[in-house]
Order: structure tokens, then C-alpha cells, then sequence
């Protein structure tokens, strides 16, 4: 019974929902039918709303958790609790328009957030000086495109030579499509294959 | 003594690659900074897929429905913030243009209250001209729902909680059906699909972007099958569009900045392969 509860069942309802996605979208269907489709994608955006409270719970339970057991980062988590705790009571109070929450959430933590992903261009510029060497004449042929793009997307690029833009338009609209266009055919292929081991009920990743 | 001597007759090269890293973060630094606080000035030339936005937005009959999706994050608003509030200035100063906005990401509702009041109402009223819909749950699942039934979708309220009988904008929209573009800030290939899979591609919508600076290498594709109409990416293309909107702004003395900073990355890039090679030439010489 408790596979039947963990397993079946779970498989059955996926089964059945993507069907019905399925046959809502590309087959002319009676508006009683579209009518109850659209029940089914409201009830499961109420279900994701759900779903983020269960997170934060989540978080908080693991946070705990690591506090209370004074395990390693121990203080990481008990900042995360704070941060978390205040902008929950906060938001609740005052609300999420008002002045102070958006004071908080911009001037703080928006900016902190910012702060850490524009370090991002001092590694990116040194691991370039440092491993983009030029070793076979595949990494050659990267590397002088990598010129072109680099000063074609800059201004000072086409200020220098009108060359750096017109090369850099060629290699987006030439090679780039074309490499790009064959990753996402094989995403593609790859999420249809997929999507047809969850309707045919074989694929258990999704069950947890 | 031996090691002040082996110090003394170290190569050039060898010095170069001992230099501590700190000092090059600090080099980078300056490179970055110096043209914020004294702008060069160089010339920003238009290019095609910010000027094809503006004609897209400038031909838009009057009474046209333009939907917004602002699924921002705080970690790419640095450079995805100018060009949606670039797009979106002249989606407000546009008379005529009705605007709906929502997000799908958390994040978006303290964007667009930030975005707005940057950009200003430029003469259009709430409720009339423009309604802020706010966040739905479920990513693409909440995306589809909107897309069939936004009333239902949203409980028949905006983001204040005003009902939609109380707005007469949203007399005139409650589907995909009824929207005339689509213009979308993403940021993560979740969102970019999302909107494409729910909303442009079924209902067969004009869909314009604004991503990353990084990512049009991903969505070239898109562009190229005419599934994406086309983008205002990151901050060059920003400067670009306000350069189109006649309304130049801070934007373009970053660009100074990326143009001194993609010089010294390619120096960078020449000298550090200058120093491989020679060192390669002189253990192949031993």
C-alpha cells in the first residue's frame, strides 16, 4: 500500500494532468474541457504559493537545526534566521510598499547583492590573464575571436576600427546561431524524451 | 645570497607572472572606475536590435496593450535595470500605449516600484493607462493560468488589492489574446522559456527582451527563428536606446568603463600569452 501512496498514485496524477495539458493545447477541445484545464493551472499556482511558504519553512527548520547543534557556520545560519525573522516582521507590519521595507530591500540588501557579483569581473579578468593561453590551434582560433568580441561589443572597438563590430556581428549571426541552434535542438530532443518517460509513467525522478 | 642573486637575474617574465595578484585587482579597480568619475566621452554607435525595439514600440497604434514582465533580480539589475526602465520610459512617455505589468519573480514587485519611480508616470494614470498585476507563484505553471485567464489568475485584483471592476484598464485585457506585445526582463533561461512556451509562442505575440549582456550568445537562435523579436541587452544597448530616446542619462559613462576595461582584458590576454610562449621557447632551448 505505501508504494501504491509513494509511487502509483503520485505517477497516475502526473499521467493524467500532462495529458490533459497535452490535449488542451494541441487538439480542439469543448470549452467545458479548456474550462477545467484552466482549474487545474489556477489550482496548481495556488499550490506554488504554497510551496514557497513550505521553503521558508524549510530553511528556517535547517537553520535551526545548525544553530542549535553549533555546527560548522553555525553563525552563517544564525544571520540567515536574522535577516529572514526582520524582513518577515517587517514586510507583515508595515508592508512590502512601505518605505522602510523598501529601504531595507534596496539600500541593503539589494546592494550587498550587487557587491557580490561585480567581484565577479576582477576573477574573470584574472583567470583570463592567467589559463587563456594559447596551447593547440583550437584555443587560438578562440582566442582571436575572443578579441573580436571583446572590442566589438565595446565602443572603444568601433572607435579604434570599424572592423571589431562588423566581425563581431558576423561570428553572432553566423557561428554563434549556428553552434547555439545546435545545443538547443539536443535540449530540446532531450526534454521531449523526458517529458514522454513522465506521461508514459517510467520515470521516477520527479516522484522524490 | 644565492637567492638574492637568483632574485637579481630572474627574467622579465618570470617577474611578471610573481606579481602578487593583489596589485592587479587594484590596477583592475582603477581601470573600472577612473572613466565613472571622469567620463571619456566616446561615441556610441545604435545598433540593429535596440533600434528595431523603438520602431517595434514607436509603431504601436494608439490603444495598444503591452504587457511587462518584470522578472527582476537583485543580482542583474545592475545590468538589466537600464534598458527596462529605458524600454520602459518610452512605453510611459508613448501616448496612447496601455501598459500590464506582473512578475514572476518575488523580487519583481520592489523592482517595479523602483523602476517607476525612475521613470515616472509621464501623464498616464493607474488603473487607466497602466496596472501593476505583481507577483504570480509557479513560474511557468502560474505563467500558462495567466495567459488563459489573467482575472482568475490574479483573484480579480491588482497587486494593491484594487478589483478590476474598479480598474477600467482591465476591462479591456483577460487573456494573452488581448495583448499586442510583449516585452519581458529576464534574466534566467526559467523566465526567458516561461514567457516564450506560455505566452508569446501560443498566442503568437510580438516578444521582446531584455537580458543579460552575456546571454544574447544563448538566445541568438530565438532571434534567428524569429521567436524573439528582438532586445535591448545589458548597459551598452541601454545607452543606446536612451541615445534613440533622446533622453541620455548616466548609462553611457559606464560604457566608458566597459570600453577600459575590455582594453586591459585584452592586453591582459596578449601579455599573459606573450610571457607562455616565450617560456615555452626557452625550456624547448635548454
Amino acid at each position: 500500500m505505501s508504494i501504491m501512496v509513494r509511487t502509483k498514485i503520485p505517477m497516475l496524477i502526473a499521467v493524467i494532468l500532462g495529458l490533459m495539458m497535452l490535449s488542451d493545447y494541441y487538439l480542439e477541445v469543448p470549452p467545458d474541457y479548456h474550462a477545467l484545464v484552466k482549474d487545474v493551472k489556477n489550482i496548481a499556482t495556488a499550490i506554488a504559493a504554497f510551496a514557497l511558504g513550505v521553503g521558508a519553512i524549510g530553511l528556517f527548520t535547517r537553520n535551526a537545526v545548525l544553530i542549535s547543534k553549533r555546527k560548522e557556520g553555525w553563525t552563517y545560519g544564525a544571520w540567515t534566521l536574522i535577516t529572514m525573522i526582520s524582513f518577515l516582521i517587517i514586510g507583515l507590519s508595515y508592508g512590502t510598499g512601505s518605505s522602510i521595507y523598501n529601504w531595507l530591500f534596496m539600500n541593503v540588501y539589494s546592494n550587498i547583492n550587487q557587491a557580490m557579483y561585480s567581484l565577479t569581473a576582477f576573477y574573470i579578468v584574472i583567470s583570463v590573464y592567467r589559463g587563456f593561453l594559447i596551447r593547440t590551434w583550437e584555443t587560438a582560433i578562440m582566442f582571436t575571436m575572443c578579441i573580436f568580441v571583446l572590442m566589438g561589443r565595446a565602443p572603444i572597438g568601433e572607435w579604434l576600427w570599424s572592423g571589431f563590430a562588423a566581425i563581431f556581428k558576423l561570428q553572432g549571426d553566423y557561428l554563434a546561431v549556428g553552434a547555439i541552434t545546435a545545443f538547443n535542438i539536443t535540449i530540446a530532443i532531450g526534454a521531449i524524451m523526458f517529458a514522454i518517460r513522465i506521461l508514459s509513467g517510467r520515470e521516477k525522478a520527479s516522484l522524490g | 645570497m644565492n637567492e638574492k642573486k637568483k632574485e637579481k637575474h630572474k627574467t622579465l617574465a618570470e617577474k611578471i607572472i610573481a606579481f602578487d595578484e593583489r596589485y592587479l585587482y587594484f590596477v583592475i579597480f582603477i581601470i573600472f572606475s577612473f572613466p565613472l568619475l571622469k567620463p571619456l566621452g566616446l561615441p556610441l554607435v545604435v545598433t540593429e536590435q535596440p533600434r528595431k525595439t523603438f520602431e517595434a514600440i514607436e509603431a504601436l497604434e494608439p490603444g495598444s496593450i503591452v504587457v511587462l514582465g518584470l522578472g527582476a533580480e537583485s543580482g542583474s539589475w545592475m545590468d538589466q535595470g537600464p534598458p527596462t526602465e529605458a524600454v520602459l520610459t518610452h512605453l510611459m512617455r508613448k501616448p496612447g500605449i496601455r501598459l500590464v505589468g506582473m512578475t514572476i519573480s518575488p523580487q519583481g514587485e520592489m523592482f517595479w516600484e523602483t523602476a517607476l519611480k525612475n521613470v515616472g508616470e509621464r501623464g498616464k494614470e493607474y488603473g487607466v493607462d497602466y496596472v501593476w498585476l505583481g507577483f504570480i507563484p509557479g513560474q511557468e505553471v502560474g505563467l500558462a493560468s495567466a495567459a488563459s485567464d489573467i482575472s482568475e489568475c490574479f483573484v480579480g485584483t491588482d497587486a494593491y488589492g484594487t478589483p478590476f471592476d474598479e480598474l477600467p484598464l482591465m476591462k479591456e485585457i483577460n487573456s494573452a489574446n488581448d495583448v499586442d506585445l510583449l516585452v519581458v526582463y529576464t534574466w534566467s533561461d526559467l523566465g526567458f522559456f516561461a514567457w516564450l512556451r506560455q505566452w508569446a509562442d501560443p498566442y503568437h505575440l510580438k516578444y521582446i527582451i531584455m537580458p543579460l549582456g552575456a546571454q544574447v550568445g544563448i538566445y541568438i537562435s530565438f532571434l534567428a527563428s524569429g521567436q524573439i523579436y528582438s532586445w535591448v541587452a545589458g548597459t551598452r544597448q541601454a545607452g543606446e536606446y536612451q541615445l534613440l530616446l533622446k533622453e541620455p542619462g548616466p548609462i553611457l559613462a559606464t560604457m566608458d568603463a566597459q570600453s577600459t576595461g575590455h582594453i586591459f582584458t585584452v592586453l591582459l590576454m596578449i601579455v599573459g600569452n606573450t610571457i607562455f610562449i616565450l617560456r615555452k621557447r626557452g625550456k624547448e632551448a635548454q
